[in-house]
């Protein structure tokens, strides 16, 4: 696989939220008690737990029919559940599920938080994942048999006084509209396949909408990226590579829908 | 697997469509799938496990994913394994596509016309397995009349 290597790199960028969700098949005889146990191995680092539904086993298919789908769950008994380990600062939180490893960075109510950029996010997914991996053949559990790299991106830019043509690229020409009609709010979606060597490997999904933030009700753009590639090989070298290509491919869409402008103010540095 | 229950999920996914109704084939085969909940183990007094999770979540979401209005209802087993046989015999086609999780199939194929054979099992690339159902679903449609115009 050879990735589209994009340089984009901010001093300031305006990341809320990153995600790394890696999934693999079902652990066989990884029961409700090993998510329990599990967290020996990271409370010191994550002292808060959560719980939260499980999600459901999601893979990239390609030559299907798109059409709106409706989730379906087969009830049977209490649903195992998936357990989040926070951080004492909220920065951090490791999630885990009977087929699934979730490592998320957030930045909630300190807005001087840095993100803290994708090499050190990667080797700390890398480290994390190594102690649950531990954890497993600890218990004799089997390894897991990667099918799924998930990486989301969300991206809350202030949206007081600033149109959204000086934020995105060719998005919506407020200036086709009548003067009468102020724009209030406004959902775009894209989805794009992701190919290497002339195969689909992946999608990336980008979703840009105006919204209010939740802490104090000013209006904020929020752009959103979900990358899904299907690692090459099961292993811990087809998620990193994975992680690698979904990675630059937000890069790129990032580059490629917000303008210059805004990458000036957010300090552009490559 | 007793006690299983059905719930559709308000949470969409993130694919999208103008729309709203599913076609017949599919709520149909839906309805099919949900009967085989009912089914414990040793359903054939020969040691046959109940239809897994996995299954029949993966035989709903097949039908989604390929089926459109017009394709031939097909014939939907229980397999003793846990997984569930999907089955067409109909148009000059024979194909069998069983169904072990909404991730893993194993389908076989066999055009009567053409001596066209072949079994393979299929992940997240279903390109091949859509080609087929389209043709079933073509060779399904009703023939139009020929109009005969004189003079």
């Amino acid at each position: 696989m050879t990735p589209v290597m994009s340089n984009l790199s901010f001093k300031d960028p305006p990341l809320k939220e990153v995600a790394f969700s890696l999934q693999f098949e079902p652990i066989e005889g990884f029961h409700i008690g090993y998510l329990g146990l599990v967290w020996n191995e990271f409370k010191s680092r994550y002292p808060r737990v959560e719980s939260a539904d499980e999600l459901p086993h999601e893979i990239e298919k390609f030559g299907i029919i798109s059409r709106q789908q409706k989730g379906f769950q087969f009830l049977e008994g209490v649903p195992p559940p998936r357990v989040m380990f926070i951080s004492e600062d909220n920065q951090y939180i490791t999630q885990l599920q009977k087929d699934r490893f979730i490592f998320n960075w957030r930045k909630l109510f300190d807005e001087s938080l840095r993100y803290p950029r994708y090499p050190a996010v990667k080797k700390m997914v890398l480290d994390e994942l190594e102690i649950f991996t531990s954890f497993l053949t600890a218990n004799d559990l089997e390894s897991p048999n990667f099918d799924q790299v998930e990486v989301t991106y969300v991206n809350h830019i202030d949206a007081d006084n600033r149109s959204i043509e000086h934020v995105f690229k060719d998005v919506i020409d407020q200036s086709r509209f009548s003067s009468s009609l102020m724009l209030e709010s406004f959902s775009i979606n894209l989805k794009h396949l992701i190919r290497r060597n002339d195969e689909n490997i992946g999608r990336m999904y980008t979703a840009i909408e105006k919204a209010n933030r939740i802490t104090d009700g000013k209006d904020i753009y929020v752009l959103r990226f979900v990358g899904r590639v299907r690692p090459k090989v099961p292993t811990l070298a087809g998620i990193v590579d994975a992680m690698d290509i979904v990675r630059e491919e937000i890069n790129n869409c990032f580059s490629s829908v917000t303008t210059n402008a805004m990458h000036e103010e957010w300090n552009r540095e490559g | 697997m007793n006690n299983l229950k059905i719930v559709k999920s308000n949470r969409p996914t993130l694919s999208t469509s103008i729309d709203a109704k599913y076609p017949l084939p599919i709520i149909t085969t839906h309805e099919k799938v949900a009967e085989l909940t009912q089914l414990g183990d040793n359903w054939d007094g020969y040691g046959a496990l109940s239809p897994t999770k996995e299954a029949l979540i993966g035989a709903m979401q097949l039908a989604m994913e390929l089926f459109e209005e017009g394709t031939p209802l097909p014939d939907v087993f229980p397999v003793p394994n846990g997984n569930i046989q999907l089955e067409w015999s109909c148009f000059g086609f024979d194909l069998e596509i069983e169904v072990i999780s909404n991730r893993k199939l194993i389908a076989c194929f066999d055009n009567l016309a053409t001596d066209e054979s072949w079994e393979k099992p299929f992940t997240f690339e279903l390109t091949e397995l859509r080609k087929v159902i389209e043709e079933l679903t073509l060779r399904n449609q009703p023939l139009p009349r020929m109009r005969v115009v004189n003079g």
